[in-house]
């Protein structure tokens, strides 16, 4: 798959998890790498990206029994980019499953 | 691969100013998993390769930007010093070796048309003259036979040069 686009998808997905509820990283890892298929190593570089540019906010917060967990949460440049690459996915998808239905789905 | 040997090969892979930050990160993530009842080794599968994860942070171990122009800067040095100098020399002696089989192939013609015309005031009788021109031709035919494959050697050797700078300069 093109690594732009994987990068674009992986962010989108980040950030919709993001959406509502503040998550660490490793819920973040697990709740993808359950339905993606991709190394949750992978998914620590996104977050850093994200962060960079300041699309996620982090802070720190103690777990129960556990040391402190490092949280992240939606900027409202965040929540922009997310509305907006939500928007490009939904056309491309549409996009996408036209072309795809042209075909038949039986030999 | 455990723990230990994962974060270990991550951080040499890592560049300095970012190693703790995102060390940190693989730590707390480790310590998840291991609360999670997931075992050392089953969280580095899921993780992926430290090299993996490395690329996907934009690091390839040792900076690519930085020894490409390090190699470009050798090269260029190399080229000032010995790299001109080496392919001139290279160049002249080549220039110099055609002149052979040019030189005999046109005395050649020259000999054998010179037979021809032979009179009082020549030094050699025209037998001499045809025998050895017919000699020199052959000879500067053969010469520029062999010149054609030191030509196609010299072309590959300068092709070679040529490339590698190409590739030095493109950082590849």
């Amino acid at each position: 798959m093109d690594i732009q686009f994987k990068k674009g998808v992986l962010e989108l997905c980040v950030l919709s998890l993001l959406d509502g509820q503040d998550r660490y990283g490793y819920e973040l890892a697990s709740l993808l790498s359950e339905k993606v298929n991709i190394s949750s190593g992978t998914v620590y570089p996104v977050l850093r990206r994200l962060k960079t540019d300041g699309f996620v906010d982090t802070y720190l917060e103690e777990s129960s029994g556990g040391p402190a967990r490092k949280y992240f949460k939606l900027t409202i440049s965040g929540d922009e980019l997310r509305l907006a690459l939500r928007k490009e996915w939904l056309t491309l998808k549409n996009n996408i499953s036209s072309i795809v239905k042209e075909g038949g789905d039986e030999k | 691969m455990n723990k230990k040997e994962f974060m270990q090969k991550l951080k040499q892979l890592l560049p300095e100013q970012d190693k703790r930050d995102i060390l940190l990160d693989y730590e707390e993530h480790f310590l998840s998993g291991l609360t999670d009842g997931k075992t050392e080794e089953e969280i580095v599968k899921e993780l992926g390769s430290p090299e993996e994860v490395a690329k996907e942070f934009g690091y390839t171990g040792k900076s690519p930007v930085r020894t490409s122009v390090w190699a470009a800067i050798g090269l260029v040095t190399f080229d000032i010093f010995f790299g001109i100098s080496i392919l001139a020399t290279l160049f002249s002696i080549w220039a110099g070796l055609w002149c052979v089989p040019i030189a005999c192939f046109f005395a050649g013609i020259g000999l054998i048309i010179g037979s021809l015309f032979t009179g009082i005031l020549t030094l050699f009788p025209w037998y001499i003259l045809l025998t050895g021109g017919i000699a020199s031709l052959a000879f500067g035919i053969l010469a520029g036979v062999g010149m054609v494959y030191v030509t196609k050697a010299f072309y590959l050797g300068v092709k070679w040069f040529v490339m590698l700078h190409v590739k030095i300069f493109s950082g590849k």
